[in-house]
């Protein structure tokens, strides 16, 4: 699974602020431009930088933006696999297991909605275990699977 | 899990630090320049040719502008700013703006 990606906020500002220095880079560029000043001028060198600044802090927050992305979509894919296994009936031991990780992750990165949904899929398989252990025991072997 | 731990992640912080120092850079940049700006702006006053002497790193073709604007604003001006004073020196011979750009009586007479 990996590291989760931060929280949606967090990413988000991240983005913002590397947009903004880019906005006020620019108008300072172009406040620059329209006074004549020659490429020597230190106002130049400042407004490079804090631009090369601004486009890395932008890049960064498009990385992180992607990872979440990214991160959501392969939660997405395990809900439907496991919602998948248990309208079929197949084991999901490793399901759940998987499911609970994911749910923890989930709610490091502030995605509540996910990880709830998760959490009432992770019930109902353990509801539909719990039925059919007690089918009776001429179904089940000693570690509670069904032949 | 071992990636599920609840720290700040390292592509957040590092995103986070350099996008406030970008923009407290060019924010530092947008009122360096607005600043500057304002003491450069000499045109649309009589004494702005004068003003532009205060700064060195004012640029030529701001010098030869502002003056430009005060010979073409007064038939008088030009006669004022190429007439030696009591000291001998004339006014655009006295700025070192002017100098430092080549602007002499001649240049200033040119203009016109």
């Amino acid at each position: 699974m990996g590291r989760p990606p931060p929280r949606a906020f967090d990413t988000v500002l991240v983005c913002v602020t590397g947009a903004t220095g880019i906005i006020v880079t620019l108008i300072a560029a172009g406040l620059l431009l329209a006074r004549d000043e020659g490429i020597s001028s230190a106002w130049w060198a400042m407004v490079a930088v804090s631009g090369a600044l601004a486009l890395i802090a932008l890049g960064l927050g498009l990385v992180l933006l992607v990872r979440r992305r990214t991160f959501l979509a392969r939660a997405r894919l395990l809900l439907i696999e496991f919602d998948e296994a248990l309208e079929e009936g197949e084991d999901t031991e490793r399901l759940q297991r998987e499911a609970m990780a994911w749910r923890d992750a989930l709610l490091i990165s502030g995605d509540l909605e996910l990880a709830e949904q998760l959490t009432d899929a992770r019930r109902r398989a353990r509801r539909s275990t719990a039925a059919m252990a007690s089918d009776g025991p001429a179904t089940t072997d000693d570690l509670g699977e069904r032949w | 899990m071992p990636g599920a731990v609840a720290t700040r992640d390292g592509t957040l912080v590092a995103g986070f630090i350099t996008g406030v120092a970008g923009v407290i850079g060019s924010v530092l940049a947008l009122i360096g320049v607005l600043a500057t700006g304002e003491s450069d702006d000499t045109s649309g006053v009589s004494s702005g040719v004068v003003s532009t002497t205060t700064t060195s790193d004012v640029s030529c073709i701001a010098v030869v502008k502002a003056y430009r604007v005060e010979i073409q604003s007064s038939s008088k001006m030009l006669a004022l700013l190429t007439t030696a004073g009591p000291d001998g020196v004339s006014p655009v011979q006295a700025d070192p703006a002017a100098r430092r750009c080549g602007l002499g009586e001649t240049s200033l007479m040119q203009m016109r």
